[in-house]
């Protein structure tokens, strides 16, 4: 698992994940996507080369979201492939972590909450 | 399990878990198993050890603390028996957390009885005495099944 972390325009901060969020994957991103979380700025966690996910991956998807909203902020998915997105539904996400299809409508969303 | 059945024992760790994942990922590839199926198998596999890892307790009579999996192919997906040496866990029997209703209070944790329970068909769990073994079969389109 790769994890790049870049502004996403003026509204929030993007971070971009590639590979496996298994137990491995998750270990890696869990110390800077808190940090990120942490920063009380809208983020965009851009899924589109995450190609597996487990549990222990959503729960620090599930925790940054949760930090960022205590700051009156939002936590997007951007654009996971099928298989993934049918995982996070599984797991009863699909109302706490939105999914975009899209960078457009990530900034729409994310204008919406401001 | 038949004959053309696969069997490889790992260490309860991540590395292990990482290299368990792996070779589920290139058997799948080598049967020629659909993707969905695929990450049925390890997204199933996967919950059940990151459970032995973060809350199976060592038994000191259960000889080396391990994880074996044995990957079979059937009319309909592919079977999977999964066999660990930590304490008893009955995940047939184990009641996934429902959703939450709102962000601030969903519990990080909690996820993947409720994933294992959606993908895996026929799910089956025993005790020998010393070792959990659970089995059940990732259905060929590998979809999970609605909560």
């Amino acid at each position: 698992m790769d994890i790049t972390i870049s502004k996403f325009g003026d509204i929030g901060t993007r971070v971009v994940l590639v590979g496996k969020l298994d137990i491995a994957g998750a270990e890696k991103i869990a110390t800077p996507l808190a940090a990120v979380a942490g920063a009380r700025n809208n983020v965009v966690v851009d899924m589109v080369a995450v190609d597996f996910i487990a549990s222990i991956g959503i729960r620090h998807l599930v925790m940054a979201a949760k930090t960022v909203a205590r700051a009156s902020r939002m936590l997007v998915l951007l654009d996971p492939n099928p298989i993934v997105s049918e995982i996070l539904v599984t797991a009863g996400l699909a109302d706490l972590l939105p999914i975009v299809r899209s960078e457009d409508e990530a900034r729409t969303v994310l204008s919406a909450k401001a | 399990m038949d004959a053309g059945a696969e069997t490889r024992t790992f260490g309860i760790s991540a590395g292990g878990i990482g290299a368990l994942d792996c070779w589920i990922e290139a058997v799948g590839a080598r049967w020629g198993a659909s993707a969905r199926t695929v990450v049925g198998a390890r997204l199933c596999v996967a919950e059940l050890a990151a459970n032995v890892l973060e809350h199976g307790v060592a038994k000191a009579d259960a000889g080396p603390d391990r994880i074996t999996v044995t990957l079979g192919r059937c009319a309909d997906g592919i079977k999977i028996e999964f066999v660990d040496t930590r304490g008893p866990f009955d995940p047939t029997r184990a009641v996934a957390a429902a959703p939450a209703a709102s962000l601030e209070s969903a519990d990080p944790r909690g996820r993947g009885l409720r994933l294992l329970q959606a993908y895996a068909r026929d799910l089956a769990y025993s005790r020998d005495g010393t070792r959990n073994r659970v089995t059940f079969r990732i259905a060929s389109d590998g979809r999970a099944r609605r909560a």
